[in-house]
């Protein structure tokens, strides 16, 4: 072989040996792109067991029943109880929460006392058994009637709790609610003959007309009416419903509404009579809507041509939807919101409500349901409730020096919630001795000479009574899922349950008091009851033993069974329509109207969900802000007044004044601005504290006359711009979106 | 045609050595500012590093900013040298004996100073070995092949390691005169260096073929190389960013702004180290008249990049152009137009402008600053409009860290360059008397004759 | 508008062939009443950092599914439109190539798949999402030490420097396989809920596998309404939404073909 054939091989093969290489190269070996199975996140699989524990939510008054997961000693995620007849397995925002106010870092770990004087600011621990005897001193040394319970409206095992307790030491039970409802328990009293409002059973109903209504967001039972609004859509089994709603701006209710118009704050009750009169095509009203109706039986006066300059909304969507709603196989009318909370709010609630007697739909499918009664005739559905022109006078009278001489305040953050002009801060001050069960430190606990911490409702035992329509009556049991995260040593430190230091202060007290109370715990009082429920031998759980009933009643996360009928009066619409809806002032200096907002995610702020983070930075549906209070103004009125995006507006009203920046807001009118509350705490730790303002203590103190209430929708405003600027935190981006016409995000179809 | 003055051997010698051999005091000031500079550009990253990118102005949806612009800048500036060297070489063009080596240097370090701004733009610089160096061979995990991001550092390390040995090669003569002209451990370092370079017939004639060789097998990259830091966009689904004529137009003004950044190179030069004799305005003559051809072209590219977005009427890349056209956007490309073409072309047109050198400089650094405001308007604007889905819009703006480190990208190549300045001989010593010795044999004006042919 | 493709075309070119399960989500937006359950209960479940009110100013935040609210038509005839957005698990996704290092991948059960401790933090796959769907830790997360108590011990807890997204709640479906397993059975239809799905008060979400023709899911995808977000971009994904009904459409929307 010759040297050029050697090289030439060489070449040849040389080559064939890299093109062999490259090509195999070029193939994927399956081997090679096999890598989930190493990786696919082998850290995350713990196995083991999750322990679940059945409770009840108690951030939002109705109570869902939840279920709790708790691993290694501690809860870490929240779901809905897919047994309870009120949520089904679903959970609010709020609920998923709760785990931060459970391990809220600013949480009041032990018992406190103020150091040096009260509402220093600075405190002291102490331990619970140096505490005790001095409070009992103070509360048995009270002179009758001069101690005050203060807590927010409860029902359940703690109503019947507080009731006993504060009527056998002699004391006043007030409790609070900063935007009272009382016009619509009362409307409900009026229309439908009870104060617990009915379920409407949206999910089987094929029409919903709200006015004001927002019970996707606050309202009753939003995860509830969730539910059922998921299945009036697009439930199985039945046609799409319709949904008219009245607002006087774009709530997140009013978004999710077939169409929403707006109406003019405090006409909402002539809106829902022109409605009625347009659904009668302007003939008689049956009986019951006698009152409202003029000699001839019919309501001519609320005729949707006068109708329509009063309310704003165009005579011929009165018309339009007042046929549709006479047309509707089935129909529901609901109100609330704003509507409640004008000076006329019993008026405009009762109208609303009474569109349901044309339908004749009380009690029946797709219609008002009557809430079943408490199961246990001695625990209470509902506590007493203390109308705002009592608290004026609560307050009065500790001006003039007639005050309580012992003040016991649990759940309620009047300091944060009374309109400021109340001056409630300072007169409750003035009360010589004050106790606060909070375990947070907010507004009104700041003010307290001895501060006894709760346990988080997670750490406890209680007890709820949802409204669940007439189907069930129903006790949801909450119990502790956690050994509490405070715990107490030898009685040294830690949180203690509320109810379980006043039974064992009845227990030491004794004489009548622990005649009413004979429970040590109130997991003793549950049992009791639960021992009752088991005797009843119906229901969702039946067992002959008790013990084993009690365990599986806890582990279903209550009990609930055949309901007896709930005892209701005839409507009685006596005394209407009443007064128009006034104002707090002229038009001339505060021309727009204020719209407070609760929030969907804070509520309207008077508990501790401000404390949460996550809460906190979840977007409003409607804005997407977080973290702080915003002005909403209708963009067109903002260029007026010469207002940018974030500039910081001052919105002012007879009663006080708010600093927020200015959010366009397209789904309000000129004349209106909308505040959301939840924010503006001095107090309530790291997370809440200074943050925003609090457009509840701007509330201008008009009553409502038929029901002593607040009337918080009644203050008007005026707007000024600061000069300074902000940017608002939100979700959405720095542009407001609107869709591109080619590329759409998502899509709409108008095929029913 | 050419301007050179006779010089004798000797004299280049000394001239060419004198940055090397002598160390004034300017030296001295320059080294101490940039080192300054650096050091504030180490704080910055120890900053970044430590805490993590939230010291960055990047948020949700502007996850590219300052260093992505600087690192496709930096990867820009490098195209100067295989322009100028390679290019040039094979073409045989006379005038770019004096600045081949700055040029070949500046290559390499701008390429180090854009890859360690593709490290420091990761969340995690720690972890990125994985990347460059697929270490984890257990479990059969490679980087993946189909990401763009693995084609850049492919891509960049071939050109730098091509970038290193141009630069070593042409270096060795110079090596060997340094050893020559040095005593001590210097004259040891250098004679290690210069692989025992002794100028016979045959190191010669290999030295050419190795110039030669290497100048045609780095063209393809050089070509490659801003292509493929196009693809980091292109090959995106980013409306703006998936252009198909980004490879060439982003070759083109990386051409642009490369061969612009080395006027300014050859004026700090001639200036500094007193070359008034071999760097002369003939060759900022030269550059002058290939850069209008560059500015154009980057024009034409660019204007067509805006003709494509509009007349392809989709929605989405309308909404980028229409961003990148409003304010303040708007005045960002309108200076960028006005440096990168309307302020500069019309000025190289004239010669008396172009031998005119601190107009040329003028021009060079207005051509830079254009050139990063191209990659500022092709990053920031996309990404803040990125995709029809409206409600994540976002704005950018860069925090101190970002500017500090685009600072120090500059004072780092600066000073990179002062350094090798006072190792190397930055004019290629040899070269220069290659140049004078084919002038004073064949004086036939711009013959086309590869050096091989002399031999 | 274009339609959804009646069925998926069985693409040769997928990444990984597939084993009889493909995870997809339906998202009915007729339900859709915007209320934010399901972004806390992503946050509660998947351990995400907390979205401080700095961290939102900075346009950081981080929701593996948020709800989208866009506006339409002029005051008083507008409306907010909800659209919950998340990783749309693509089978063709723009965000998996681009990775360097494999760090976000295509698994046989059509998810895509995030590998925490492969991310080196490029941020190239969050460029490339077109849905928005990556959030990059811009910071190392700074826990209050009570605020450590509720993590979930089955998902890792990310470090700066990285990417996630929305995982389809991979830790309940490994979960509920692992329950199935024990009890030697096969996974049903509706044993695998992702957190948002659970919350969800209104039943917007519904989760399963595509692939089981008889699955809820599967059903739902096939209903007259069903489109996918920016179809055209060919991301072929495994998150189906069935259009918002409007019978007032045509007074608001902009027109759409
Ligand atoms: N020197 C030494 N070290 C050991 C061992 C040893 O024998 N000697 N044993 C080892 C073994 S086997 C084990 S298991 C580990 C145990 O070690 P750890 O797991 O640390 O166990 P503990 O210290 O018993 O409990 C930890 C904390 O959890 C809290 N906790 C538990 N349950 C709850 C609850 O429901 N609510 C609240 N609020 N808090 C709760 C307790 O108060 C305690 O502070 O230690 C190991 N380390
Ligand atoms: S609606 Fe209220 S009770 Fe129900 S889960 Fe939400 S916060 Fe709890
Ligand atoms: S939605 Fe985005 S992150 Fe999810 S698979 Fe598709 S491209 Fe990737
Ligand atoms: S950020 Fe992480 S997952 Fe995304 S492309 Fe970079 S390395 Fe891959
Ligand atoms: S599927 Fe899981 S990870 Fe994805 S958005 Fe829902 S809860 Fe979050
Ligand atoms: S929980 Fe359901 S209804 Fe509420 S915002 Fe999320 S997807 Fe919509």
């Amino acid at each position: 072989m010759r040297r050029r054939d050697v090289l030439k091989l060489a070449g040849t093969s040389g080559l064939g040996l890299g093109a062999g290489v490259a090509f195999a190269g070029c193939g994927t070996p399956d081997r090679e792109f096999h890598i989930q199975s190493p990786v696919e996140i082998p850290e995350d699989m713990v196995t083991g067991v999750d322990t679940w524990y059945a409770s009840i939510c108690q951030d939002s008054g109705d109570g869902c029943g939840i279920i709790v997961r708790v691993k290694s000693g501690r809860a870490r995620k929240i779901e809905g109880n897919p047994d309870y007849p009120l949520n089904r397995g679903k959970s609010s925002a709020r609920a998923q929460a709760a785990l931060q106010t459970l391990y809220n870092p600013d949480r009041i770990p032990n018992p406190m006392v103020p150091r040096g004087h009260r509402g220093s600011g600075r405190y002291r621990f102490r331990r619970w058994a140096d505490v005790l005897p001095d409070f009992q001193e103070k509360l048995t040394a009270a002179a009758d009637g001069s101690i005050v319970m203060i807590t927010e409206p409860v029902n359940g095992h703690l109503a019947m709790v507080l009731e006993r307790f504060t009527q056998s030491v002699g004391a006043r039970w007030l409790t609070f609610e900063p935007l009272e409802q009382a016009a619509v328990r009362q409307a409900s009293a009026k229309v439908f003959g009870t104060t617990r409002v009915p379920q409407f059973d949206i999910a089987n109903t094929s029409y919903v007309l709200s006015i004001g209504g927002n019970f996707l967001e606050g309202g009753d039972a939003p995860v509830h009416y969730g539910q059922a609004y998921g299945h009036f859509r697009q439930g199985e089994g039945r046609s799409r419903g319709n949904f008219v709603h009245f607002d006087t701006h774009l709530t997140m209710t009013a978004a999710n509404a077939d169409e929403w118009h707006p109406v003019n704050p405090g006409t909402e009750g002539i809106l829902a009579l022109s409605i009625a009169h347009a659904a009668l095509e302007g003939g008689a009203v049956p009986a019951a809507l006698r009152p409202l109706a003029n000699a001839e039986g019919t309501l001519a006066a609320y005729a949707a041509e006068q109708a329509a300059g009063v309310t704003g909304v165009p005579a011929e969507i009165i018309q339009r939807v007042g046929h549709e709603f006479a047309a509707a196989q089935t129909a529901v009318a609901m109100g609330g919101g704003s509507a409640a909370g004008h000076s006329n709010g019993l008026f405009n609630m009762s109208a609303i409500f009474a569109l349901n007697l044309l339908k004749d739909n009380v009690g029946r499918t797709g219609g008002a349901l009557l809430n079943a009664p408490s199961p246990l005739p001695d625990i209470p559905a509902e506590s007493p409730v203390t109308s705002f022109q009592e608290w004026q006078e609560f307050l009065g009278e500790i001006e003039s020096g007639q005050g309580p001489e012992v003040l016991l305040i649990h759940g309620a953050n009047p300091v944060f919630g009374l309109p400021g002009v109340l001056n409630a801060e300072n007169l409750l001050g003035d009360i010589p001795y004050v106790v606060s069960f909070s375990n947070v430190l907010d507004e009104t606990t700041a003010l307290a000479d001895l501060i006894l911490p709760d346990h988080h409702y997670l750490e406890s035992w209680g007890t709820s009574i949802p409204p669940v329509g007439a189907e069930y009556a129903t006790l949801g049991i909450q119990q502790p899922v956690i050994r509490p995260y405070h715990q107490e040593f030898d009685g040294e430190a830690g949180t203690r349950a509320f109810a379980d230091v006043l039974l064992a202060l009845a227990d030491s007290i004794g004489g009548p008091l622990a005649e009413a109370l004979p429970w040590e715990t109130m997991r003793d009082a549950i049992r009791a009851s639960v021992d009752e429920l088991q005797a009843r031998g119906d229901g969702s759980v039946i067992s002959e033993d008790p013990e084993s009933f009690w365990l599986t009643v806890l582990q279903r996360g209550g009990w609930w069974g055949p309901a007896e009928e709930a005892t209701t009066a005839a409507p009685d619409l006596s005394g209407l329509p009443g007064p128009d809806a006034v104002f707090s002032s002229d038009s001339q200096e505060y021309p727009y109207h204020l719209v407070v907002t609760p929030s969907v995610l804070l509520g309207d702020g008077s508990g501790s969900l401000a404390a949460t983070p996550w809460l906190q930075s979840t977007s409003d549906p409607m804005t997407t802000g977080v973290w702080t209070t915003w002005v909403a103004l209708n963009p067109h009125m903002m260029a007026d007044l010469g207002i940018q995006e974030n500039d910081i507006v001052r919105v002012t009203s007879v009663a006080g004044s708010i600093l927020g920046p200015a959010y366009p807001y397209p789904g309000i009118g000129e004349g209106l601005v909308s505040v959301p509350l939840g924010q503006g705490h001095r107090e309530l730790g790291r997370y809440a504290q200074d943050r925003g303002d609090n457009a509840l203590g701007m509330l201008a103190p008009v009553v409502q006359e038929q029901t002593g209430a607040l009337a918080w929708s009644a203050t008007r405003v005026r707007v000024s711009a600061t000069g300074r600027r902000t940017r608002l935190p939100r979700i959405e981006g720095i542009t407001a979106p609107v869709q591109m016409p080619d590329q759409q995000t998502f899509q709409i179809t108008d095929e029913s | 045609m050419h301007e050179r003055p006779r010089l004798t051997p000797i004299q280049i010698n000394r001239d060419l050595m004198r940055s090397v051999v002598e160390t004034p005091m300017v030296f001295y000031v320059l080294l101490l500012l940039l080192m300054g500079l650096v050091g504030l550009g180490v704080v910055a990253a120890t900053l970044l590093v430590t805490y993590g990118l939230g010291v960055t102005g990047l948020n949700h949806p502007v996850f590219w900013g300052f260093f992505i612009i600087n690192f496709v800048f930096w990867v820009g500036i490098s195209h100067a040298g295989t322009m100028i060297s390679a290019i040039l070489r094979l073409t045989s063009a006379e005038w770019r004996r004096p600045v081949v080596r700055a040029a070949e240097v500046m290559t390499v370090f701008s390429l180090m100073t854009a890859a360690l701004f593709v490290v420091l733009h990761t969340g995690r610089p720690w972890r990125t070995l994985y990347w460059a160096f697929p270490y984890d061979f257990v479990r059969g995990i490679w980087p993946d092949v189909r990401s763009p991001l693995v084609w850049d550092p492919s891509a960049i390390f071939t050109y730098l390691t091509g970038s290193i040995l141009f630069v070593y090669a042409a270096l060795i003569p110079d090596l060997a005169l340094a050893r020559d002209q040095t005593t001590g451990w210097r004259r040891t370092v250098y004679g290690v260096l210069c692989l025992g370079w002794r100028g016979n017939a045959r190191q010669w004639k290999l030295l050419n073929a190795t110039g030669l060789l290497l100048s045609a097998l780095i063209l393809p990259v050089f070509v490659s190389v801003h292509s493929i830091v196009s693809w980091d966009f292109g090959m995106s689904l980013v409306p703006g960013w998936h252009v198909h004529i980004f490879a060439p137009y982003f070759v083109v003004g990386a051409v642009l702004s490369g061969v612009a950044a080395v006027i300014a190179l050859m004026a700090v030069m001639r200036s500094l180290f007193r070359l008034h004799d071999y760097i002369r305005p003939e060759h900022f003559d030269m550059i002058g008249r290939l850069l209008i051809v560059v500015a154009l072209a980057w024009a034409y590219f660019y204007f067509l990049d805006f003709v494509f977005a509009l007349i392809s009427k989709e929605e989405a890349e309308y909404q980028v152009m229409k961003l990148r056209l409003s304010p303040p956007y708007l005045y960002l490309f309108l200076l960028m137009v006005v440096c990168n073409v309307f302020l500069p072309v019309p000025i190289w047109m004239f010669r008396r402008f172009r031998r005119n050198i601190p107009i040329m400089i003028f021009t060079a650094v207005v051509v830079n600053i254009g050139m990063w405001l191209e990659r500022f308007l092709i990053i920031i604007p996309t990404l803040q409009r990125r995709h029809p889905d409206a409600f994540a819009w976002g704005d950018y703006s860069a925090s101190l860290v970002e500017i500090a480190l685009v600072i120090f990208s500059f004072a780092n190549v600066a000073l990179l360059l002062l350094l090798f300045s006072k190792i190397f001989p930055v004019i290629p010593i040899w070269e220069e008397k290659e140049g004078h010795i084919w002038k004073r044999e064949f004086r036939i004006g711009k013959l086309r004759l590869p050096a091989i042919v002399r031999e | 508008m274009r339609q959804a493709q009646e069925e998926h075309p069985q693409d040769t070119d997928k990444p990984v062939a597939s084993i009889g399960r493909r995870w997809g989500m339906v998202v009915d937006l007729d339900r859709c009443t915007g209320c934010q359950a399901c972004v806390v209960a992503c946050h509660a479940e998947n351990n995400i950092a907390l979205n401080l009110e700095d961290v939102v100013l900075q346009q950081r935040a981080i929701n593996w599914i948020r709800i989208e609210r866009y506006w339409e038509g002029e005051y008083p005839n507008v409306k907010a439109r909800f659209l919950p957005m998340f990783c749309q698990h693509c089978n063709n996704a723009p965000c998996e190539p681009v990775c360097p290092v494999y760090a976000t991948y295509h698994n046989q059960e059509g998810l895509n798949v995030q590998v925490y401790n492969r991310c080196i933090g490029t941020r190239y796959c969050a460029n490339n999402c077109p849905y928005h769907a990556r959030f990059f830790n811009f910071w190392e997360r700074d826990l209050d030490d009570t605020h450590r108590e509720y993590l979930n011990p089955n998902v890792t807890v990310r470090t700066k420097g990285i990417m996630e997204k929305c995982t389809f709640c991979v830790q309940r479906i490994r979960k509920s396989e692992w329950e199935r397993r024990q009890a030697d059975e096969e996974l049903q239809d509706g044993d695998v809920n992702p957190a948002c799905v659970q919350a969800c008060p209104t039943d917007t979400l519904v989760f399963g596998n595509l692939e089981d023709e008889e699955s809820r899911v599967a059903k739902l995808a096939q209903n007259k309404r069903h489109y996918r977000v920016l179809e055209e971009l060919g991301t072929d994904t495994n998150v189906v939404y069935l259009k918002k009904v409007d019978p007032h459409a045509s007074e608001t929307a902009p027109a759409h073909a």
